[in-house]
């Protein structure tokens, strides 16, 4: 029963990415990309994808809960830093953030 | 009549887009995805629906979206909503790519697969590298370099499905925050001071508000914190300057 829901639940999310990704296709070549409307489309995108990450992070429902919340925020921190201060290379600056919160979890358990 | 040097790599514009995505490319999305495996394992996802939500819905934030929507209990309409917007951003994506890569005035069935493939990767690798790729080249080649990239994520979120297993305790965790981090330093990548500002007042806003009401409180937080970013941060006096 729990499948069929999530099925049912993954065709609803195709749905609405490929009526997105169509609207694309159909106004692509009418709509500049250097317009306002252009532009306010990106910020509600960021502002949402953004918001949803940083939920995930702050208020997670994974076992990323297990860790402290301080250590979150170091990791975060230590990426965020990496990014600005190595030329924002996103590799390396993802991989500190998640070697630090597993650094720090390792700490706090010996 | 022209005809292409011998070691000319555009005569085999497929070739020569798998191999640029084989590298960097090809590894980020696959450890993006190793965190989406982890994470929707953790979340009790059957590995086939995780799998199918990576070919059908293919956009790391809308995939996020939907492991988290699912995992919170949300209904249909939740479900539809909430992709819906967090797959927004790709609609200037796709408009910005296609007129670089297409031949053919009018859309074809060719731009919509392109654009069920696009990701932010390529997507910001089109705009980086068209001037250098002849126009009937650029199709294939990133269509080439897509395929690679998503390739690439399938392999990375099955490894991280099955994979989490053999990990130490310790390190599951960790792993969690992969996915969400990526994302957020890619939107720190767009040097915007409005796209900065949506994405602050998105973080504020949005899961207070979802905790109101998922599907609601993501629309009208979404909007509010964008079209706020968007004001505050000066898109309208910047186009007006321009």
């Amino acid at each position: 029963m729990m499948m069929d829901i999530a099925w049912i639940l993954l065709l609803v999310g195709f749905a609405a990415a490929f009526l997105i990704r169509a609207t694309g296709v159909v106004i692509s070549g009418h709509v500049e990309p250097e317009t306002p409307l252009f532009d306010w489309f990106a910020c509600v995108g960021q502002a949402l994808v953004g918001g949803l990450m940083v939920r995930a992070i702050l208020l997670p429902t994974t076992p990323l809960a297990e860790t402290l919340l301080a250590d979150r925020l170091i990791a975060i921190a230590a990426a965020f830093l990496m990014f600005f201060l190595a030329g924002r290379k996103l590799l390396p600056s993802t991989f500190v953030g998640v070697a630090t919160l597993a650094i720090l979890g390792m700490l706090r358990s010996l | 009549m022209t005809t292409s040097p011998p070691n000319d790599p555009w005569s085999r514009p497929w070739r020569t887009g798998f191999k640029a995505a084989a590298g960097v490319p090809a590894l980020g999305l696959f450890f993006a995805l190793t965190g989406y495996g982890a994470m929707t394992q953790a979340g009790d996802m059957d590995v086939w629906v995780m799998l199918g939500s990576v070919v059908l819905i293919w956009s790391m934030p809308a995939l996020m979206t939907f492991s988290e929507v699912a995992v919170v209990g949300g209904g249909i309409w939740a479900m539809f909503a909430a992709v819906l917007f967090a797959n927004l951003r790709n609609i200037p994506m796709i408009v910005t790519s296609l007129p670089l890569i297409r031949t053919e005035r009018r859309p074809g069935w060719q731009d919509f697969l392109f654009a069920q493939l696009l990701s932010p990767t390529t997507w910001l690798h089109s705009l980086m590298d068209s001037d250098r790729i002849p126009l009937k080249s650029r199709r294939s080649y990133f269509t080439a370099f897509s395929l690679t990239v998503f390739a690439s994520a399938l392999v990375g979120a099955t490894v991280g499905y099955f994979g989490v297993e053999y990990l130490p305790a310790e390190l599951r965790p960790p792993l969690l925050i992969l996915t969400p981090l990526y994302l957020l330093l890619i939107i720190l990548s767009v040097r915007r001071l409005s796209g900065y500002l949506s994405l602050v007042f998105g973080a504020a806003a949005l899961p207070y508000l979802m905790a109101w009401s998922v599907e609601w409180g993501l629309a009208l937080g979404g909007l509010g914190a964008g079209t706020l970013g968007f004001l505050i941060g000066g898109g309208l006096r910047r186009k007006a300057s321009s």
